[in-house]
């Protein structure tokens, strides 16, 4: 599609330094993409594995503990789960993966895990709150990256629009005005001069 | 309770053992969670997991929060039997960003 602009000297030379620039855009745009695929890819395996083992381990956690729950009078589990006296604490820092920023977070817990005791719980109830403990550096690592995919796909998608709409759009139509400048100027140039051959020949033949 | 900058929400049976972690754990009936996670991120809650059969009632949010760098809501299986919800949230994620099913099949 032809850009609306006036065929002059002028405009030629703008559209010309327009041209340069928005190549240099799109070559920068397609190696950011082709930058960001490479880091999805990279964390897409990270994330399969990590989510298929906390799923096993959260479902033998839970078996646990619903093992637990029901040799135990519910109250029992009750009573022993609010006598944990553990609190974590999360702190969170930004990491930067070209201009989008991830999310970090590391841990500090304090306090202790099991302040029940052992007449009224069941041996299962230990092993599945240590598991589902255990499992916590895990589950954040899970939201670390899974935030981090979700942020570099929708920037994958941004800039894969940028990149087509250059392609496809912007650059060809800077071309085409180019083009037609081009011959527009040249077609007047072509006019000029006949028309100056004709007026040299009129002013001749008069002499 | 310490840890406000992490929550479990689910149902009651399914995210009590998380208790143990010194979390912050959100009891939830189904029809509510969307509401409650809306307050838990205004309190300033930075790391939401939730469990899967949450996933439908939260879509606004998650979708409302996604270009953001926090809050993150994570789904997290809720112990019985295998919905694969959150797998295939991630696959949908990917197929949009590179135009493929890049996630690969099952084990």
């Amino acid at each position: 599609m032809k850009l609306d602009i006036p065929p002059t000297r002028m405009q030629l030379l703008y559209l010309k330094r327009r041209g340069k620039v928005a190549r240099r855009g799109h070559k920068l745009l397609k190696d950011k993409q082709d930058e960001l695929m490479r880091r999805i890819l990279e964390f897409v395996y990270r994330i399969r594995e990590l989510r298929l083992r906390i799923e096993d381990e959260l479902r033998s956690a839970f078996g646990y503990f619903y093992f637990a729950s029901s040799k135990q009078a519910p109250k029992a589990t009750d009573e022993a789960l609010l006598a944990v006296s553990k609190s974590i604490d999360i702190e969170h820092s930004a990491e930067r993966i070209l201009n989008l920023k991830i999310p970090k977070f590391s841990k500090k817990i304090s306090g202790r895990l099991i302040g029940y005791g052992f007449l009224s719980t069941s041996g299962d109830l230990d092993l599945a709150l240590l598991k589902i403990d255990q499992l916590i550096s895990r589950l954040l690592e899970l939201a670390e990256l899974e935030k981090t995919l979700e942020l570099l796909a929708n920037e994958i998608e941004k800039t894969r629009r940028r990149v087509n709409a250059l392609e496809y759009i912007l650059i060809p139509s800077i071309d085409e005005t180019i083009k037609f400048i081009n011959l527009k100027l040249s077609e007047m140039e072509r006019g000029d001069l006949t028309r100056l051959m004709r007026v040299k020949e009129i002013v001749r033949s008069k002499l | 309770m310490s840890g406000s900058a992490m929550a479990i929400v689910g149902k009651r049976e399914t995210v009590m053992p998380f208790l143990a972690t010194g979390a912050k754990v959100v009891y939830v009936k189904a029809g509510e969670c969307a509401v409650t996670v809306e307050d838990l991120i205004k309190d300033g809650v930075k790391i939401i997991f939730f469990t899967e059969e949450f996933i439908d009632e939260l879509s606004d949010v998650l979708a409302k929060y996604r270009t953001e760098t926090l809050p993150c809501l994570i789904p997290i299986p809720s112990g019985r039997g295998k919905t694969k919800v959150a797998i295939e949230r991630i696959r949908g994620v990917i197929k949009k960003a590179v135009g493929a099913d890049i996630f690969l099949e099952e084990r």
